[in-house]
C-alpha cells in the first residue's frame, strides 16, 4: 500500500469545522428522523387497525407507499416537487427557506421509515395470541385496559428487535441528505475529498463514525432486550 | 445470538479500513510509465464524466457524447490503441487518477494549483473558458451583489473557492454556497428559487440551461478563468510529454477545429463567443494561432 496518510491536513481548519458540522447535522438528522419516524408508524399502525374498511385502506395504501419507493426519491420528492404543490406565495417562501433541505431530509427519511416502522409493530400486535384478548375481555376488562395491560406490553416485546434493526436502518441512510446539500458528515466528507484530494481518511473517520454510532445502538439494545425478556421469566 | 465481543469489533474494524486502503491505495505505480503500460495492453483509460454538457453527457438516445468524448477518441485514435472510458465524476476525477484507475482525465477539469499538488496536466489546456454567475435577468449587476446570497455549485467543482475568493477580495460578505451533486439539480435549484445564483464554466451553463437560458443572464462575464486540462498521473513526465505531443498534434493537423467546431464553432451545437480555443495573442502572432509548441 502506497498511499501516505495525511491526517493533519484533514483534520485542521476549515476541513475540522466541516467534519464537526457534518457530525452534528449527522446526529441531528439520524435522533428526528427516528423518533418521528416511530411516532409516524405507531399512529399508522392503528389506522390498519381499524374496523373501517375506507380507513384501512387508506393507511394501507401509506405503508406502501412509503415501502416501495426508494428513500433517495422520498427525499427529492420534498425538496423539489413538495413546495410546487401549494399556491406560488407559499411556494417562494419555502423555496426561500434556507433551511428547506433539512426538513426535506426530515421528512424523507420518516416517511420512509415510519411504512416499515408501522408493519414492525401491527406484527408485533398480531402475535399476540388471540386466546388471551378474548380470555381478558371474559374477565370484564375494559378495551382500554386490556391494551394497556395485555397487548402494549408484549406488542413492545415482540417488535423491539426489529425496531431497532429498521432504525439502525434509518441512521445509515441519513447520509442521502448530502443529495440535498444537508452538511452531514458524508456531504463533508466528499467535500474535504472534493478540494484535498485525501479521500480515503475523511472517509475512514465517517465510517468509524457509524460503525461507532450503530454498535452503541446496537449494544443498548441488547441490554433493553435482556431486561424485556427477564421480566418475563 | 452470539455476542461479538470487543476484541472482536476492533478487529472487525480494522480489517475493514485495511481493505479500504488496499482497495484504494494499490495501483498507482511510478516505477513503470503509464505509456509503456498503455502501449504495451494496446488500452487507454479515460475518465470522463457524463452529466457536463456539452463537455460530457448522454444525449437523447443514451449514447454517451459530448467534446471530451470526442477529444479523448482522437488522442487515442493519435495513439494508436483501445479506448476504455470510466465514469468519473467532479469529486473522483483526481482521486481515480492519483490512484491509478484511469491513465488520463479528459473531464471538464480545470488547471488549478490544489489539483497540480496531486495531478499533472498536459499542455495547454485545450478549452479557455472561465467561470461565471448565474442568475434571473436583472437581478443582480455586479458580482458583489451576491455577497451574502444563496449560490449554487457543483459538489467538486472549484467554484466552490473561486465564488468565494472573487466576492471576499472585494470585500462581500461571504455567500452561503450549496453544493449539489450535479449541474442539472444546480440549475433546478436556480429555476425554483432554492439558490440566488448558479455557478459555473460558461459553457457547461449554456449547455445545462439550454432553451431555458432566455431568462438567465451571467452576472458582469468571467470572473475566473477555467483552463480545461487533461489531467495525468503526477510525476510521469514521460506520459505527460507524449500526450502534449498527441494534443498538439491534434491541434497541427486540422483535427482539433473540427471536434471544436462541431461542438463551439459558430454553426456547432453551443456556439461560444468569444472562442474557447487555446490561441496565442492575436496582435502578436495573428488570428487564431494555436498555443502548440515548435518542434
Amino acid at each position: 500500500m502506497n498511499y501516505d496518510f495525511d491526517w493533519s491536513l484533514v483534520l485542521s481548519g476549515q476541513y475540522l469545522h466541516w467534519i464537526i458540522e457534518g457530525l452534528k447535522y449527522s446526529v441531528c438528522l439520524m435522533v428526528l428522523s427516528s423518533v418521528l419516524a416511530v411516532v409516524i408508524g405507531v399512529l399508522v399502525t392503528f389506522g390498519t387497525l381499524s374496523q373501517n374498511r375506507v380507513v384501512r385502506f387508506i393507511f394501507e395504501s401509506y405503508i406502501e407507499l412509503c415501502r416501495n419507493i426508494p428513500t433517495l426519491l422520498w427525499l427529492l420528492f420534498f425538496y423539489y416537487v413538495f413546495p410546487e404543490l401549494f399556491p406560488e406565495s407559499i411556494t417562494r417562501e419555502l423555496n426561500a427557506s434556507t433551511s428547506l433541505n433539512f426538513w426535506s431530509a426530515i421528512a424523507g427519511l420518516s416517511l420512509s421509515s415510519s411504512g416499515y416502522i408501522s408493519e414492525i409493530v401491527r406484527g408485533g400486535i398480531m402475535a399476540v395470541p388471540k386466546e388471551q384478548i378474548a380470555v381478558s375481555y371474559s374477565l370484564g376488562h375494559s378495551r382500554l385496559q386490556i391494551w394497556r395491560y395485555v397487548i402494549w406490553p408484549q406488542a413492545i416485546r415482540n417488535c423491539f428487535p426489529p425496531l431497532v434493526s429498521r432504525i439502525i436502518h434509518n441512521v445509515k441512510n441519513t447520509s442521502l441528505a448530502m443529495a440535498l446539500s444537508v452538511h452531514e458528515i458524508i456531504w463533508a466528507t466528499q467535500q474535504i475529498e472534493s478540494i484535498t484530494f485525501r479521500g480515503l481518511e475523511v472517509t475512514i473517520i465517517s465510517t468509524f463514525f457509524f460503525l461507532f454510532i450503530n454498535y452503541i445502538m446496537a449494544f443498548s439494545a441488547r441490554l433493553v432486550e435482556k431486561r424485556l425478556m427477564r421480566s418475563v421469566n | 445470538m452470539k455476542v461479538i465481543t470487543g476484541k472482536k469489533i476492533v478487529s472487525l474494524m480494522l480489517g475493514s479500513a485495511i481493505a479500504v486502503g488496499a482497495l484504494t491505495g494499490c495501483g498507482a505505480n511510478t516505477e513503470e510509465s503509464v505509456l509503456d503500460k498503455v502501449t504495451k495492453a494496446g488500452v487507454i483509460h479515460v475518465g470522463t464524466a457524463n452529466n457536463n454538457p456539452p463537455m460530457n453527457y448522454l444525449d437523447d438516445d443514451g449514447n454517451w457524447t459530448g467534446f471530451d468524448v470526442d477529444l479523448s477518441q482522437a488522442i487515442a485514435d493519435e495513439l494508436g490503441v483501445k479506448l476504455e472510458r470510466v465514469v468519473v465524476n467532479n469529486k473522483t476525477r483526481i482521486s481515480y487518477l492519483a490512484n491509478g484507475t484511469v491513465d488520463m482525465v479528459v473531464s471538464n477539469l480545470s488547471h488549478t494549483r490544489s489539483r497540480d499538488d496531486e495531478i499533472d496536466f498536459v499542455e495547454p489546456a485545450y478549452l479557455w473558458t472561465g467561470k461565471i454567475a448565474y442568475a434571473k435577468k436583472g437581478q443582480f449587476d455586479e458580482l458583489t451583489d451576491l455577497a451574502g446570497k444563496r449560490i449554487a455549485v457543483d459538489q467538486g467543482s472549484n467554484a466552490y473557492i473561486a465564488i468565494q475568493q472573487a466576492i471576499e477580495e472585494a470585500n462581500g460578505e461571504a455567500p452561503d454556497i450549496q453544493s449539489f451533486q450535479s449541474n442539472a439539480e444546480c440549475f433546478l435549484a436556480l429555476k425554483q428559487g432554492k439558490v440566488d445564483a448558479f455557478t459555473q464554466d460558461s459553457v457547461i451553463i449554456a449547455g445545462v440551461a439550454g432553451k431555458e437560458g432566455v431568462d438567465y443572464e451571467a452576472i458582469s462575464g468571467i470572473y475566473s478563468p477555467g483552463l480545461y486540462s487533461i489531467g495525468v498521473p503526477s510525476n510521469d513526465s514521460k506520459w505527460r510529454d507524449k500526450l502534449s505531443y498527441v494534443l498538439q498534434d491534434l491541434m497541427r493537423n486540422g483535427k482539433y477545429d473540427e471536434i471544436y467546431e462541431k461542438w463551439f464553432g459558430e454553426d456547432g451545437m453551443y456556439p461560444v463567443d468569444p472562442s474557447a480555443k487555446p490561441v496565442l495573442n492575436e496582435k502578436a502572432f495573428g488570428e487564431d494561432e494555436l498555443y502548440v509548441w515548435p518542434d
